[in-house]
């Protein structure tokens, strides 16, 4: 918790964008606080970190925003481990928006990204160890999407309802056709 | 959805209000002598220091050292807002506080001066027994 205190992050627009007018990266959007003593006196000023793997940081470029993973060009998926795992923490829980740095969309789909890695067992070190196994969250599965833990399909099993209703509705109307989706059964 | 998704959902807030407020409680004058306190009220970034002053002059704050004298400087340059303390040993410290949080500067500020980051009591922890009633 205490290096979080101490890692501030850097407010990206304007004053950011005219400093870095000369640099082709960005500079590590992390700043902290520093302390230098003089003699007798303490000064306590914030500072830029500088990365030092400079040529491989995104690069800026002005467009509607400027948070890390927006500047990416592909969409973070649950199987980018190497990169959810750089705004998570050691429990596995992920860092707040005002640490990481994100906008507010991107923060919701990391969070969900990583959820999603827990449950396929892709950090198996940082997961609760009363993990919920229970009923429909017992295996590890695949994930088309961020949003498919909230997509709810229906299973349509032919059931006498069905049945029931295949009389002939009369006027020459077809019988009413089997759900394409619908199970074999 | 299930209890990992209420962990990652709970360590996502980030509230520095409260270790703010315990910082701000723990604040103690008695090593300093006085205080400069130096902003530019247009400077878009005065808002911590502003905080910090009023915490500062709270009432309570105020009777840990009555001789502390706050001095407050308000400029009309755009530069960035900073204070300055100066302690009863002969030390100064100079805090530039245009990046930081108001809690980042009380916590810092109760650091150098060697009292507890967040008071006597701290922060309350979840396992820890509950005090004994007196
Ligand atoms: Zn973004």
């Amino acid at each position: 918790m205490s290096l979080l205190l101490r890692v501030l992050r850097v407010l990206p627009p304007a004053s950011a964008a005219q400093s870095a007018a000369l640099s082709t990266s960005t500079p590590l959007s992390l700043r902290k606080i520093q302390e230098t003593v003089e003699g007798k006196t303490t000064t306590v000023e914030v500072v830029d970190v500088q990365s030092d793997r400079k040529q491989k940081l995104i690069p800026v470029r002005d467009e509607h925003c400027s948070c890390p993973l927006c500047r990416l060009a592909v969409k973070v998926s649950y199987e980018d481990v190497l990169i959810l795992e750089q705004f998570m923490r050691k429990d596995g829980t992920v860092l707040p928006k005002q640490l990481t740095g994100l906008c507010f969309g991107q923060q919701l789909r990391l969070e969900r990204c990583v959820m999603q890695a827990h449950w396929c067992g892709l950090f198996p070190d940082r997961t609760l160890p009363g993990f919920d196994r229970t009923g429909y969250k017992k295996y590890a599965r695949y994930w088309s999407d961020d949003m498919d833990m909230y997509r709810l399909k229906h299973n349509v099993v032919k059931a006498s309802w069905f049945y029931v209703k295949r009389y002939d509705v009369g006027k020459g109307r077809p019988y009413p056709k089997i759900p394409a989706n619908s199970a074999e059964t | 959805m299930c209890l990992m998704w209420q962990r990652i959902r709970f360590g996502v807030k980030w509230k520095p209000a409260e270790m703010q407020a315990l910082a701000v409680r723990g604040l103690n004058l008695q090593k300093v002598k006085n205080i400069r306190v130096s902003f530019d009220p247009f400077h878009p970034n005065n808002r911590s220091l502003r905080e910090f002053w009023a915490a500062l002059s709270g009432p309570k704050v105020k009777t840990t050292n009555p001789q502390c004298l706050v001095k407050v400087d308000i400029r009309n340059d755009r530069r960035p807002p900073y204070f300055e303390a100066n302690l009863a040993d002969g030390h100064r410290l100079v805090f530039k506080t245009e990046h930081m949080h108001t809690m980042d500067i009380a916590m810092r500020f109760n650091r150098l001066l060697g009292l507890p980051e967040l008071g006597q009591p701290g922060v309350r922890s979840k396992n820890a027994p509950a005090a004994p009633p007196k």
